[in-house]
């Protein structure tokens, strides 16, 4: 006598990433915005710096896709080499944040009480802090570039990553798997590494993305009031911020980068979305995070 | 939260879109009764015009509400204002000024000539004062009866009539103890009535003037520092008159009830090499900068508000004339002359204040890449200008306005941040100052100025025009260099 078992076959996470419409859309407009990057290294349609006020407010054409702006630069190669300063800056603070995201995250969940009340407190108090004003106050200490940028979104979002990881890996360091690491006679920190954090991971992955999103738009709002990218770099919130006195004149030069910009934001927080969802066993419960 | 972040980047893109439409409809609803209102960009931080520094103050206070022994047109004529004449003895040592009877200050006094006599000694022996070093030549200041005041110098000084047009020559009174950081005691056609600080500034008609009386019964000075601001509030009908038109705005007065006029000015946008730091110590090098900027093509960048220059001198100013044969778009020799010079692979910093924007930046960093230099732009704040730049001369190349009428002293002067040392210029300029008739004070200039042309000490990249945009019925509002003086005396409002 035999009985046939039915083999039950959890969906993989990838699967149900993929039949959620919206998390589709933020993975293409990443992987769109990656790809206009590297293909801005190599080619552009025109120089992105070059000036030629001859040719200055061209509508879009065949000749100049998205038209030129005020001092005849094509606006379309100036959006692509622009993105490769929002990618930078999109990845920098990912990994930025990661990194502060994880030191506060294992230091406010694996060590002695004490010190963990003084982590969860100082956590707190930087969340605190805006991210725009982190960077700011950062911007007028350093002077504005890009990296001030990276590092002011990525410590501001990372005590937020490490906030939402924080009681995650207190869960997961409590599991047999982990105990039966340390009966093994693991280390704190290759258990931290080999078992704890790749259980996290998910979470982190998610939160990570929304800080991209959190990243492009601190990019533009920091370029725009000329905090961000040097003036000769061309990048998305300078281009706005150049062209939006012409609005009432030249509309529809400022609305490529905006769109631009908003399509890319939407994506990252959208794939957040998706990742999460798909990742999440408690699915649909709301995340709550603060910039 | 994800969504909101979305919305938010939305919202800002329909912000913008919206403050570019709002204010479109042209719903002027005249000035009512004799007020006229003006939209001015820089507000002055203080009243003081004894101590606190900036054309902000002149604008306004000087002319309107006080007046000095001459005074200056727009155009750069010297005209009497509180004296009724002035002679120079021949020899330029003496000033005589006649002072006018029945001139009185808005509290009520009578000016008499100890008031001039104390007015000018106060900024000649204070050098706290400002403009103090103008009246350095100066060495006595005496009334000589009842309408007459005498100076007396030590050497002669062919710019002392153009310097008392300024502030070093005001009037004013000697028995008054009223605080001038907030008021004003003048002799001018103008009671300074309101400060209200970071909003606007109102002047009334005084109603005693011993001169002929305003035409307008109020004046009230409004400050908006947005340029798009200002065209959308003198659209909207909140302003009567709008003063530095932005020129790539000035299309939105279009088919409305203003009308844009385009004055003179003597505001220079410079360039700056720092002639003390490699290799911009090399004269090869400066021409090679200059060759490789077509400057017709950054005039029309800025909006077309501007005239090329070729030397330090703008044709409003005394000692100009027209240099810009000396230096014609010609990239092609600039790469030669860098050869030349054997410098390759330069990368120069320009250092600018973020008010200036970043249109004509952007045209540099493009015009130098043609002949392979490399240009990074620094925009800084202007504290942080006047500090690297204009005190520790800290920079390789800088861009900033020199609004300033008459200031080629700064060429003759090696301590400033330009660091021109020219003998030849200073001994020129000197020779100029001490000249005691003007064709050959201005002879003297015009030689020096070529020199630092030919020099290519800096990139004199326009002089600017600036754009006034003036609602139908308004009169007499004047359009050359406004930035500096607004002589409001002949203002009218018809309706």
């Amino acid at each position: 006598m035999t009985t046939t078992v039915p083999i039950v076959r959890q969906r993989g996470w990838a699967r149900t990433f993929i039949r959620n419409p919206a998390g589709v859309f933020g993975l293409v407009t990443t992987v769109a915005l990656v790809s206009c990057a590297l293909l801005s290294i190599v080619w552009t349609p025109y120089d992105p710096v070059h000036t030629d006020v001859l040719s200055k407010w061209h509508p879009p054409s065949s000749a100049h896709l998205l038209g030129t702006d005020n001092i005849g630069r094509d606006i379309f190669s100036v959006l692509l080499a622009g993105s490769r300063v929002t990618l930078q800056v999109a990845v920098g603070s990912a990994l930025v944040a990661a990194v502060v995201g994880v030191v506060f995250a294992a230091l406010g969940s694996l060590t002695a009480r004490w010190f963990r009340e003084i982590i969860a407190v100082l956590i707190d108090i930087l969340i605190a802090f805006p991210t725009l004003l982190i960077a700011m106050m950062l911007a007028s200490a350093l002077g504005g570039s890009i990296m001030v940028v990276i590092v002011a979104v990525g410590i501001s979002f990372g005590v937020n990553v490490g906030r939402v990881s924080r009681p995650e890996i207190r869960r997961v360091s409590r599991s047999e798997f982990v105990t039966a690491g340390i009966a093994a006679g693991l280390g704190p920190v290759r258990n931290l590494t080999r078992h704890t954090l790749p259980n996290v991971a998910p979470v982190f992955i998610v939160q990570l993305s929304w800080c991209m999103a959190v990243a492009v738009l601190a990019e533009t709002g920091l370029s725009y009031l000329g905090y961000g990218a040097p003036v000769s770099t061309p990048s998305w919130g300078r281009v706005l911020a150049e062209l939006q006195s012409y609005i009432g004149i030249h509309p529809l030069s400022v609305v490529w980068p905006g769109l631009a910009i908003t399509i890319t934001v939407l994506g990252f927080n959208l794939l957040g979305d998706g990742l999460r969802d798909a990742t999440d066993p408690r699915l649909g419960r709301p995340e709550v995070i603060t910039a | 939260m994800r969504t909101l972040y979305a919305a938010l980047g939305i919202a800002a893109i329909s912000a913008l879109v919206l403050s570019g439409c709002s204010g479109q409809g042209d719903e002027y609803s005249g000035s009512e009764g004799e007020s006229v209102t003006v939209g001015l960009v820089l507000e002055p931080t203080d009243l003081d015009i004894r101590r606190t520094s900036g054309a902000a103050l002149d604008q306004v206070l000087i002319d309107n509400v006080y007046q000095g022994l001459v005074s200056r047109t727009p155009s750069g004529d010297i005209v009497d204002t509180i004296a009724a004449s002035h002679s120079i003895s021949d020899d330029g040592l003496t000033y005589t000024f006649d002072i006018n009877d029945g001139v009185t200050f808005h509290n009520g006094d009578d000016l008499t000539v100890d008031d001039v006599v104390w007015s000018l000694t106060q900024v000649k022996d204070d050098a706290e004062l400002r403009d103090h070093e103008l009246l350095s030549a100066v060495t006595k200041i005496t009334a000589t009866d009842d309408d007459t005041v005498t100076l007396t110098l030590s050497e002669p000084d062919s710019n002392l009539l153009w310097n008392l047009s300024g502030r070093a020559g005001l009037v004013l009174d000697e028995s008054a103890d009223n605080d001038l950081s907030t008021t004003a005691n003048g002799t001018g056609p103008f009671t300074l009535e309101e400060w209200k600080q970071g909003d606007s500034i109102t002047l009334a008609r005084n109603d005693d003037y011993w001169g002929d009386a305003a035409k307008v019964g109020e004046v009230v000075f409004v400050y908006i520092g947005d340029t798009t601001a200002g065209v959308n509030a003198a659209l909207a009908g909140d302003l009567d008159v709008l003063t530095a038109v932005d020129p790539n705005l000035q299309t939105q007065f279009e088919g409305t009830d203003f009308t844009v006029h385009e004055g003179k000015t003597t505001d220079k946008y410079t360039l700056a090499f720092n002639n003390q730091r490699e290799p911009l110590d090399d004269v090869r090098v400066r021409e090679a900068l200059q060759l490789a900027v077509d400057h017709a093509a950054v005039i029309d960048a800025i909006g077309g508000a501007g005239v090329e220059m070729g030397g330090p001198i703008p044709p409003l100013d005394p000692g100009y004339e027209d240099l810009t044969s000396l230096r014609p778009y010609n990239p092609k020799k600039a790469k030669s002359l860098l050869a030349d010079a054997g410098v390759d692979d330069l990368s120069l910093t320009l250092t600018v204040p973020n008010i200036y924007g970043t249109t004509v930046a952007n045209v540099l960093v493009s015009a130098y890449k043609q002949i392979g230099v490399t240009l990074t732009v620094d925009s800084v704040e202007f504290s942080t200008w006047l500090n690297d730049v204009y005190t520790n001369h800290d920079y390789d190349l800088s861009f900033v306005d020199h609004l300033e009428p008459r200031d080629f002293g700064n060429w003759a002067n090696p301590d400033y941040y330009f660091g021109y040392d020219n003998t030849d210029v200073q001994k020129l300029y000197t020779e100029s100052v001490r000249a005691t008739d003007p064709e050959t004070a201005n002879e003297k200039l015009a030689e020096a100025a070529r020199i630092v042309a030919e020099d290519h000490a800096a990139d004199w990249l326009y002089n600017a025009l600036t754009l006034t945009a003036i609602h139908e019925g308004i009169s007499g509002f004047p359009t050359d260099s406004p930035n500096a003086r607004l002589d409001l005396s002949s203002l009218s409002v018809t309706t």
